[in-house]
């Protein structure tokens, strides 16, 4: 297998960090860190202070695990992971989900517009000609698009995706951004910041796979609400 | 005196001391705190003038305007715990990420950058 990730022989590899925001994950997150660490890259899980600590699953993988003692909530979780990522010196830094929805063969075709320099942010996008949702429910697929919708016009980013946890930054990227938000309303704040930074972004094809595991610890589609009003929320706070 | 007056009036006194003897504030706020409770005072054992102020503002019962005014005062108090509230978890949100960045776990033969195991060996 050619792994793309990594340029010619002889330049340094670049410092390509994954970090994975965590809870209450069970089944599916040692398989993911797993496939990840034998693809090479140094693997940040944040454990946002789920019930049975996640040491316990991750024993023996070689990963660097953070624990925030009190649940804060996802994007708190990313937030400190992209930090502690940075402090280590990462130079890419992908942002990848627990339950095992996304696919670590997409992350050199993701972090490509990074490591060529022609983007700060590059977003998956399932959405996206190339890109693919699969098993995704019809009103899931509603919801994401109505979502897209008004995140165009909120932002006026031309986005095809825009609550997908499949992302990559550049050093520049993450440490322009700074999330707030620590719920889930982090995808929107994302994407309000990168077009108050005029950060160059991309949008990149990936799949996502709607497991039955990733389903039932995903989101509940009212929760849109909740996202709206967080957001909405936040204007208040500039 | 009504009984409700003196009722009223050992609320508020009660609510002024526990106010001085809870929060080490300012002395402009205790002065604040003071004058309200004064007007309160005031208000309760001569009703008939709020009445004369609430004409002066086009309202018909001086118990009308003290209501109004009891609900924005309402507003703005919550306002100000829902902003403080959310300093709070922000503050909090900081302490938690600096201990988890801190006590960091790194495994033995954990990665700081990906690894030239990683590259294909006839590479």
């Amino acid at each position: 297998m050619s792994d793309a990730s990594f340029p010619a022989p002889g330049s340094p590899p670049p410092q390509t960090w994954v970090v994975i925001p965590a809870y209450n994950e069970g089944e599916a997150i040692r398989g993911v860190v797993e496939e990840l660490l034998a693809r090479g890259y140094p693997v940040v899980v944040v454990d946002d202070g789920s019930r049975v600590p996640l040491l316990e699953v991750l024993r023996g993988t070689a990963v660097h695990l953070l624990r925030h003692v009190i649940n804060l909530g996802q994007g708190a979780a990313l937030q400190t992971g992209i930090r502690y990522a940075l402090e280590r010196g990462a130079e890419v830094i992908v942002t990848f989900d627990a339950d095992g929805q996304h696919q670590s063969a997409d992350i050199p075709a993701l972090t490509a517009p990074i490591r060529a320099g022609r983007a700060d942010v590059a977003l998956g996008s399932r959405f996206l000609l190339g890109g693919q949702a699969v098993h995704i429910s019809r009103s899931k697929r509603a919801v994401l698009k109505l979502a897209v919708v008004f995140t165009r016009w909120t932002t006026g980013l031309d986005v095809t995706d825009t609550h997908n946890g499949l992302r990559a930054l550049s050093r520049k990227g993450a440490q322009t951004l700074h999330i707030t938000q620590n719920g889930m309303a982090h995808a929107s704040q994302i994407l309000q910041q990168i077009a108050a930074y005029r950060l160059a972004f991309a949008e990149v094809p990936v799949t996502v796979v709607y497991t039955e595991y990733s389903v039932r610890k995903g989101q509940r589609l009212t929760n849109a609400f909740n996202i709206l009003w967080d957001s909405f929320a936040e204007l208040f706070y500039r | 005196m009504k009984p409700v007056q003196l009722l009223l009036i050992l609320g508020t006194a009660g609510v002024l001391l526990s106010y001085l003897a809870f929060f080490r504030s300012k002395l402009l706020d205790r002065l604040v705190g003071l004058l309200l409770v004064l007007v309160a005072w005031f208000s309760i054992l001569f009703p008939e003038y709020t009445t004369v102020v609430a004409h002066l503002l086009g309202v018909g019962r001086g118990v009308d305007l003290i209501f109004y005014f009891f609900g924005l005062f309402t507003a703005f108090a919550l306002i100000l715990l829902y902003t403080q509230g959310r300093t709070h978890s922000q503050q909090l949100t900081e302490l938690i990420r600096h201990l988890a960045i801190r006590d960091a776990l790194v495994s033995p033969g954990a990665r700081e950058q990906p690894a030239a195991a990683a590259l294909p060996r006839d590479s």
